[in-house]
C-alpha cells in the first residue's frame, strides 16, 4: 500500500534536509559548532547509548507501561485504545529522554553551561532536572506569558538550581523565547550547549531528537507484539513535535495510520497553532518547515490554550511525513481539550497534560468510526499536575459533569 | 591604499515610515559607501536589543517588504551610496522564491544582499540565483569560522565580505575592537585583495579607526539606530546621524596611509 514499504525510510540527508524541509538556516558563528555537534552525534558508540538506556531505566522509570483504557474504550464505542503512559516517566513528560541524551552529548563535547528554551516548563524541568544530576549550570528562557500560566513549573525549576530568564519580546511565548536561547548560544557558543526541546531546530537537532525520543515507539512496538495486538493507528499531540515524532518514527515502515494532532487554539479560523494544517513553507530557529506566517513572512502569532503547543512552527520532519502522505494532521479546539481532560480523568483516573489532552480529545472522535478488532495507541505524553491551575479555571469538579 | 568603506545600517520603517527616505538620503550625504537597508523581521535572532526594538516599533508602524522595496525604488536614482538589502530568511522567500525576490531586489536597484540566517551551506543555490539578477551575496564570516570555510567563503564573494567581530548578536559594545587583530589578519589572508567589512558593536570613532586598519571598512547599526531612536524628532534624528557619520568618515579616513 505504501510505496516506501519497499525501500528503506531513511531521513534526513547529509545536509540535513527532510525532502524540502529541514536544513541549517542560522548565524555563521554557530556553523562550526553545528558541525561538532554533528560529528559527535554521528558517531556515538555503544558506550554512550549503554549510559543513556542505563538513566532511561534506573533514573527516568523506562520501560513506560502501556495500558488498556478498557472503561474509555467501552465509551467511546470502536477501536481498542491503548495508552502509552510517558505521563509516567520521572518529571511528568517524555521531555526527559531527550533531556538525558543531549545533556550525555554535551558533556561528551566538554560543554560547561547548558541552555534551554521551554513553553509549558516541561522541556524547562527536564532540563533543570540533568543539569542537576550532572551538576552543570543551567539558564533556562520561557515567555511571560508561559512564566504567568505555568507559574508551577517555574518554581520546580528554580528549586532543581536553575535560573529561569522570562522574555518579554514578540508574543512572549515558547516562539520568542526560542530566540532568546538561540541569542545566548550565539554570544557563548564556546563553552555552551543548547538543549533544544523538541525535533526542530538547525540540523542535526530534529534527528537528534528524534533518537532520543524514539524509545517511545520502540518500546511500544514490543509491549503491543507481547500482548499480541497490532497498532492501526497511532495518535500524538503535536507542537514542535517531539513526542509524535518519537512515536511515530518506529512505526514508519507499518501499515499504522500515523495521526499528528496539532492545536486548533479558538478555532482554525480564529487564532490557532496549526502550522501543518494551516501554515506555509517558511524558516523559523534554523529549519525550513511548515509555518504559521503572514502574507510578507512575517511570523504569525500562534495561540493554544496549551503551552507547549502554543508555537508556530512544527518539525521539519513532520512537514515531510506530511508532505508524501505518511502521516496525517488533524486538530483539536481548546474546548475539545478541555473536554479530553475531563473525559480520561473520569474515565480512567489519569488527569493528562493539557498538550496530551488534544490527542485524547481526537481519539475520542476516531475510536468510534474504528471496529472494536482495532487498535489506536495514544501517546499519552505528560500528566496535568503543571495546569491544575488552568484546569481549575475552566473545569467545574464534581461528582458528575 | 583605497578609501575605507563606510556601512551604515538602518532599520527600514523605523521610527516612523515617513522618516525612511530623509534618512537614507542623510546617510548618503554624510560618506556612506553602502547602506543596509534593515528589514525588519519578526523573530530577529542575530539581533541584540537595539534592532530588535526598532525592528518591532517598525513592524507596528506597519513597514512591509514592498513597502520598502517601492520607496528604494523611486528615489534610488538620488542615492550614490549602494544599497544592500539586510534581511532574515523568511521574508526574502516569502517574496515568491528566491528567483523571483531577485529579480525584485534588482528592480528596486539593490546592490547585494545580506542574510543573518543563511549558512554558507544553505547559500550556494541563493547566491546564484541573486547573482544570475545581478544581486551580490553578500557572505558573513565569524570568529568562529574555520580556515576551512573560510577558503569556501573567497570565491562566493563577488562584492565585499562581512566579518563579524565578536561571537554574539548586534549592538554596540565597549572595546569590540580589542583583541581582533588576528581574526581580522587571518580573514585578509584568505580574502586576498576581496574586500571585506566589520560589523557588530562597533559605537565610536576610535572603533572604527582601529578596526579598518585591518579591514576595508566598518558597518555601523546599533549605535545610529540608538541615535535615531534618542532624537525627540526627525531634524534632530538626520543632524545627530549626520554628525555622527562625519565623525566615523573622519576616523575610518584618517588612518589610511
Amino acid at each position: 500500500m505504501n510505496s516506501m514499504k519497499s525501500e528503506a525510510y531513511q531521513q534526513p540527508d547529509a545536509q540535513g534536509h527532510f525532502g524540502p524541509f529541514g536544513g541549517q538556516y542560522v548565524p555563521e558563528t554557530l556553523m562550526p559548532a553545528l558541525h561538532e555537534l554533528e560529528d559527535v552525534y554521528r558517531n556515538l558508540d555503544d558506550a554512550f547509548w549503554r549510559e543513556y538506556r542505563y538513566y532511561l531505566k534506573h533514573y527516568v522509570g523506562r520501560p513506560t507501561p502501556i495500558y488498556e483504557a478498557k472503561r474509555w474504550s467501552a465509551h467511546a464505542g470502536g477501536a481498542r485504545i491503548l495508552l502509552k503512559r510517558e505521563d509516567l516517566n520521572h518529571t511528568g513528560a517524555h521531555k526527559i529522554n531527550n533531556t538525558i541524551g543531549q545533556i550525555l552529548v554535551a558533556r561528551k563535547m566538554g560543554k560547561t553551561r547548558i541552555i534551554a528554551e521551554t513553553g509549558a516548563g516541561q522541556h524547562g524541568v527536564a532540563t533543570a532536572t540533568v543539569c542537576a544530576l550532572f551538576d552543570m549550570p543551567c539558564v533556562v528562557y520561557m515567555g511571560e506569558e508561559d512564566v504567568a500560566r505555568q507559574a508551577l513549573n517555574v518554581y520546580r525549576m528554580r528549586l532543581l538550581g536553575a535560573e529561569v530568564r522570562p522574555v518579554s519580546s514578540g508574543s512572549r511565548t515558547l516562539k520568542d523565547a526560542t530566540n532568546e536561547a538561540i541569542r545566548d548560544w550565539v554570544t557563548n557558543v564556546a563553552d555552551s550547549f543548547y538543549i533544544i526541546g523538541s525535533v526542530v531546530g538547525p540540523h542535526p537537532y530534529p534527528a537528534m531528537v528524534r533518537d532520543f525520543q524514539k524509545v517511545i515507539g520502540e518500546e511500544c512496538r514490543a509491549q503491543l507484539a507481547e500482548i499480541a495486538a497490532g497498532a492501526d493507528a497511532v495518535v500524538a499531540c503535536v507542537g514542535g513535535g517531539s513526542n509524535a515524532m518519537g512515536m511515530f518514527y518506529p512505526f514508519i515502515e507499518t501499515d499504522a495510520r500515523l495521526i499528528g494532532v496539532e492545536a486548533a487554539g479558538n478555532g482554525l479560523d480564529a487564532e490557532h497553532a496549526a502550522s501543518i494544517s494551516k501554515g506555509a513553507p517558511g524558516v523559523l530557529h534554523g529549519a525550513m518547515s511548515m509555518l504559521l506566517q503572514e502574507r510578507g513572512g512575517q511570523v504569525a502569532l500562534a495561540h493554544s490554550i496549551s503551552a507547549g503547543l502554543d508555537y508556530p512552527g512544527v518539525g521539519p520532519e513532520h512537514a515531510y511525513l506530511h508532505s508524501i502522505g505518511r502521516a496525517e494532521f488533524v486538530s483539536i479546539t481548546d474546548a475539545e481539550a478541555l473536554e479530553g481532560v475531563k473525559l480520561i480523568s473520569r474515565l480512567e483516573g489519569i488527569i493528562p497534560a493539557l498538550e496530551s489532552a488534544h490527542a485524547v480529545a481526537y481519539v475520542n472522535k476516531l475510536a468510534p468510526t474504528m471496529n472494536p478488532d482495532q487498535t489506536i495507541v495514544l501517546n499519552l505524553s505528560g500528566r496535568g499536575d503543571k495546569d491544575m491551575n488552568t484546569y481549575e479555571q475552566h473545569i467545574k469538579a464534581g461528582a458528575h459533569q | 591604499m583605497t578609501k575605507k568603506l563606510l556601512v551604515p545600517y538602518l532599520t527600514a520603517g523605523y521610527r516612523e515610515l515617513s522618516w525612511f527616505e530623509p534618512l537614507v538620503r542623510e546617510l548618503d550625504r554624510s560618506g556612506a559607501d553602502y547602506i543596509e537597508i534593515g528589514v525588519p523581521f519578526s523573530d530577529p535572532i542575530a539581533d541584540g536589543p537595539t534592532i530588535q526594538a526598532s525592528s518591532q516599533i517598525a513592524l507596528d508602524n506597519g513597514v512591509t517588504v514592498h513597502w520598502i522595496l517601492e520607496e528604494i525604488k523611486r528615489f534610488r536614482h538620488e542615492i550614490k551610496a549602494e544599497l544592500i538589502f539586510f534581511s532574515y530568511f523568511n521574508p526574502i522567500n516569502a517574496l515568491g522564491g528566491i528567483p523571483a525576490a531577485a529579480r525584485a531586489l534588482r528592480e528596486a536597484g539593490f546592490h547585494g544582499v545580506l542574510v543573518p540566517d543563511l549558512s554558507l551551506e544553505q547559500a550556494e543555490s541563493f547566491a546564484k540565483e541573486m547573482g544570475a539578477e545581478g544581486v551580490h551575496y553578500i557572505p558573513l564570516i565569524a570568529p568562529t569560522t574555520t580556515a576551512e570555510r573560510l577558503a569556501r567563503i573567497a570565491p562566493v564573494t563577488t562584492s565585499f565580505a562581512y566579518g563579524v567581530s565578536v561571537t554574539g548578536v548586534t549592538g554596540a559594545r565597549q572595546g569590540v575592537a580589542r583583541g581582533l587583530d588576528d581574526y581580522l589578519e587571518r580573514v585578509r589572508g584568505h580574502l586576498g585583495q576581496k574586500p571585506f567589512v566589520v560589523g557588530f558593536g562597533i559605537s565610536t570613532p576610535e572603533d572604527a579607526a582601529h578596526i579598518s586598519r585591518f579591514a576595508d571598512g566598518v558597518v555601523v547599526g546599533s549605535a545610529l539606530v540608538r541615535r535615531i531612536g534618542e532624537a525627540p524628532d526627525l531634524p534632530t534624528a538626520l543632524a545627530s546621524v549626520g554628525q555622527f557619520m562625519g565623525s566615523l568618515r573622519q576616523a575610518i579616513d584618517s588612518e589610511e596611509t
